[in-house]
């Protein structure tokens, strides 16, 4: 098993987004380029999704399931947003569509679907965190969806809010209060579970 | 221990297994190409690339039909509303419509009423038994 430390890897050899978008318009060079931009986007694309759904198969066929919507998808992709910002929103959609089908399917309240997902953290094998990084992970599982993503976002991606307002249609303002509400909210959680 | 976000060291401390990042490419690709083939597929086939088309058609026409009739419907019950209760009284006192005709289309259990005293009881009501008596004399003057 190898250990990524940092998700936001890109290859330096890479195309740039809009050399990209010409070869995948064009059938003769789609393919290739269809494979440069999974290669380019995959691994940020992967780790927004892992850390919202903790397991790696349910990663794992969400990433494949967004990419084959990129791809399907591509030609009606107009060039008012980035394409990293288009790609990012389908995969935003993608997990919270996950996570409310999970909580229909079992009737599951919010609060269960945190004990999964919690659960899933304490026995799965892939992980590698000292204690508070444990429970920091924990405390993130607390929060709602939404707000969750918008942490993930800002603290571990260190997007923009201007970047993140574009992908989650929120205004900045929003944005930043539901940031700064996770923070204390996080660290309040943090402050109970180390005096235990 | 810090509780401070800014004091803990950002970590990623999930794993993925090894090459996984290597292989994921051409698994999305098969993929993508597989799923394309099956929709251009679907399409090709003449009696679903002409029959979905007319089907919508044929449902937007009855949704249509449907919405249409609705709001001819309402719009029926609406106008009734707006006319005034003494006007519907004096069309129907100058029409040819008789009483009993108008009973015959007036659907008694769609009638709300209520009765003056709220407990006034039908069944057991003292007036009822007094009419009764009344009725009894009168009929049996009349076959004298």
């Amino acid at each position: 098993m190898r250990l990524i430390v940092k998700g936001l890897e890109q290859s330096t050899t890479s195309l740039e987004d809009k050399e990209l978008l010409e070869k995948l318009r064009n059938e003769e060079t789609r393919n290739f380029a269809f494979n440069q931009l999974v290669r380019k986007y995959q691994e940020r694309i992967y780790w927004h999704i892992r850390k919202m759904v903790i397991d790696h198969d349910d990663a794992d066929d969400i990433v494949q399931d967004v990419f084959v919507k990129v791809y399907k998808a591509i030609g009606k992709f107009r060039e008012d947003a980035q394409l990293f910002t288009w790609i990012y929103r389908i995969a935003t959609n993608e997990c919270l569509t996950f996570l409310n089908k999970k909580k229909r399917r079992f009737f599951l309240p919010i609060g269960d679907v945190e004990a999964e997902l919690n659960n899933k953290l304490a026995t799965s094998s892939d992980l590698d965190g000292d204690q508070i990084q444990m429970k920091l992970q924990k405390a993130l599982l607390k929060l709602p969806a939404k707000q969750r993503l918008v942490f993930n976002m800002k603290y571990y991606d260190e997007m923009k809010y201007e970047e993140i307002s574009e992908i989650t249609n929120t205004s900045v303002g929003a944005l930043k209060a539901s940031y700064h509400h996770a923070v204390k909210k996080i660290e309040d959680l943090l402050k109970m579970e180390l005096n235990h | 221990m810090n509780r401070k976000l800014d004091k803990i060291e950002k970590k990623n401390i999930y794993k993925v297994p090894d090459d996984y990042f290597n292989t994921l490419p051409g698994i999305i690709q098969s993929k993508a190409l597989e799923e394309s083939k099956k929709s251009s597929i679907a399409w090709s086939i003449p009696v679903i690339k002409y029959a979905v088309p007319a089907l919508l058609v044929v449902i937007l026409a009855g949704y249509y039909a449907f919405v249409n009739e609705q709001e001819q419907l309402k719009s029926a019950v609406e106008l009734l509303s707006e006319v005034e209760t003494d006007e519907l009284v004096e069309y129907l006192a100058y029409s040819e419509i008789t009483t009993e005709e108008i009973l015959e289309i007036v659907e008694l259990n769609e009638i709300d009423f209520e009765f003056e005293n709220e407990e006034t009881d039908l069944l057991n009501d003292s007036d009822l038994d007094d009419l009764e008596y009344v009725l009894d004399e009168f009929s049996e003057n009349n076959e004298l």
